[in-house]
């Protein structure tokens, strides 16, 4: 990946320019291979991250700070972070409260707390409002399946909205885990996304972020969903080959964000899919990071 | 870093080609991409192909012959018919190893003893499929334990796991059991820490890069071996090294390589 200096602001030039990085993707021929530590570029948000434990893995990097020096090496400029205490446990207030603080210790603003809220737990509302009131996060991260509900769910049109209202991103975690692999007596099904278009368009004022919720570009119900103005789709479960151009004949590139899902997956895995297509550099900038800033609050 | 894809498919409804040959220069083109030199093509051939013909699958690895290798995808169940296809498409043909299915029969069971017994007298190397699914697998779908089976019957011979099982914390505990049987990365989400497990728990002599592709993402497989914890050393024995000394003896056979 060149970097194209025409669409890099000051600012991302000269941070870029002081790591050498810009200087080095020029000299950088296109056919050489990419197996080595990728350049810096100018600016690189992954929007799929996330803090704590796994129950059914150690995992390298599931410690803050080795997920945060991980990310750093990688060009990593922002990280949306999630927590997987968020997805087991039940004191939600507590899970984002650690994640808020957690999140915080990294000076550099890395890591960027994306709160927990199920609603089918008592005080959700309040716990939402704390999100965006008293911990600042610029929006929240729901796990229907796992949290025991599907997107008929009447309180969850109510939390859309509430999120809409509240100006939180909105992410929607589709899938954690392979259903063929997952243990036997844990066994949670992928979440069905069919009643999202009808609520995603009826929300005003929602944006909504689709997390692991596209694994094959050719999807007929992500494809009609990305056509909707105001939902979007990181890339870590994406295959395929080149998933990614594939994806962007269905949808803009204004639709998807950078999304590696690490410490789960390889984060390598999600950064070769942005050589494996052929992306123009405005598409590459958009995924890397445009979209994702159009998405944050002023 | 060198880099060779043991585990590639076509034809596919991921590529747009018309003819073998260009969804074959695709797929090269976008293997490319990401540093992969070379690929191995599992090719159905005992099943219609579509509008594809024998000659045309001859004529795309004559063509690529230094870029591409072909392996025959047989089903256990057709035995003699097996055994037939390994003759005419190794033996005597360009390709040079047996592929094998979740489709294509348990590969532990000792009727089709005929297929392996050819696969080794022709040196050809065997990957066979396997998955574990707590879902249940399909009724004629290989395990790791199946290819252990198998190869405890042909210690002094050398067998791929594809997939590592599919849930790969159980997969390559059970191929430990074997010493004679490495393990396919491909085809599976890119978790962390499967290489680094395989390679613990296997040495990294035993570990193999393959994608997958095109129904798999080259870049999300090929993640799981640039992103591991690994020394570049091991890293390049399990995207080439690997695979090149597998493919030794069959080159020696076929005369590619001298003796």
């Amino acid at each position: 990946m060149t970097v194209s200096a025409a669409n890099v602001t000051r600012r991302d030039f000269l941070t870029l320019t002081a790591a050498g990085g810009l200087l080095a993707n020029a000299r950088r021929s296109q056919a050489e291979p990419v197996t080595g530590a990728e350049s810096v570029t100018p600016s690189w948000v992954d929007a799929n991250v996330y803090l704590s434990r796994w129950p059914f893995r150690r995992m390298r990097y599931d410690t803050p700070d080795a997920l945060a020096s991980m990310l750093r090496s990688k060009g990593i400029t922002q990280a949306w972070t999630g927590s997987l205490d968020g997805v087991f446990h039940k004191d939600i207030g507590a899970v984002n409260r650690r994640l808020s603080e957690a999140c915080a210790q990294q000076d550099d603003g890395l890591l960027v707390p994306f709160g927990s809220i199920n609603p089918l737990l008592p005080q959700w509302r309040d716990e939402l409002r704390l999100c965006a009131e008293r911990y600042r996060m610029p929006g929240i991260r729901l796990h229907p399946s796992y949290h025991g509900y599907d997107l008929k769910e009447p309180r969850l049109a109510e939390l859309l909205q509430r999120a809409a209202e509240l100006n939180l991103i909105v992410q929607l975690c589709a899938w954690l885990e392979d259903a063929r692999t997952q243990h036997p007596q844990m066994r949670v099904p992928d979440v069905d996304l069919a009643p999202l278009g009808d609520l995603a368009a009826s929300t005003s004022g929602l944006r909504l972020v689709l997390l692991n919720g596209v694994k094959n570009a050719a999807g007929v119900a992500q494809a009609k969903l990305l056509q909707l103005p105001n939902v979007y789709c990181d890339i870590a479960q994406l295959e395929t080959s080149e998933g990614v151009s594939k994806l962007l004949a269905t949808t803009t590139a204004e639709h998807l964000l950078f999304g590696s899902y690490s410490p789960m997956f390889y984060f390598d895995s999600a950064r070769l899919k942005l050589t494996e297509s052929v992306l123009t550099p405005q598409q590459d900038q958009a995924i890397r990071f445009g979209t994702a800033r159009s998405l944050l609050p002023a | 870093m060198k880099i060779w894809d043991m585990h590639c498919h076509l034809p596919s409804p991921q590529l747009t080609g018309e003819s073998l040959m260009e969804q074959a220069e695709q797929l090269l083109e976008i293997a490319g991409r990401v540093g992969i030199s070379k690929l191995c093509l599992f090719l159905e051939v005992g099943k219609p192909l579509g509008p594809f013909s024998d000659d045309e699958i001859v004529r795309v690895l004559e063509r690529y012959y230094d870029r591409l290798y072909g392996f025959v995808w047989c089903d256990l169940q057709q035995t003699a018919e097996s055994v037939d296809l390994l003759q005419k498409w190794v033996g005597d043909g360009p390709m040079v190893g047996l592929k094998l299915g979740g489709f294509s029969g348990v590969c532990s069971r000792r009727e089709y003893a005929p297929v392996f017994e050819k696969a080794i007298d022709l040196k050809a190397v065997i990957y066979q499929h396997t998955w574990l699914k707590v879902s249940g697998n399909l009724p004629n779908e290989s395990t790791p334990q199946d290819v252990v089976d198998l190869a405890k019957r042909y210690p002094d011979y050398p067998f791929i796991c594809g997939h590592s099982g599919g849930d790969w914390e159980v997969g390559i505990r059970a191929v430990t059991a074997a010493p004679n049987v490495s393990i396919g990365i491909g085809g599976f989400y890119p978790t962390s820490g499967i290489v680094e497990s395989g390679v613990r728990q296997l040495g990294a002599e035993r570990v193999l890069y393959g994608s997958d592709a095109p129904g798999r993402s080259f870049s999300s497989q090929l993640g799981k071996v640039l992103g591991a914890d690994l020394p570049d050393e091991h890293k390049q024995m399990i995207l080439y090294d690997n695979f090149d000394r597998l493919m030794q003896p069959i080159s020696r056979k076929k005369g590619w390589i001298a003796p």
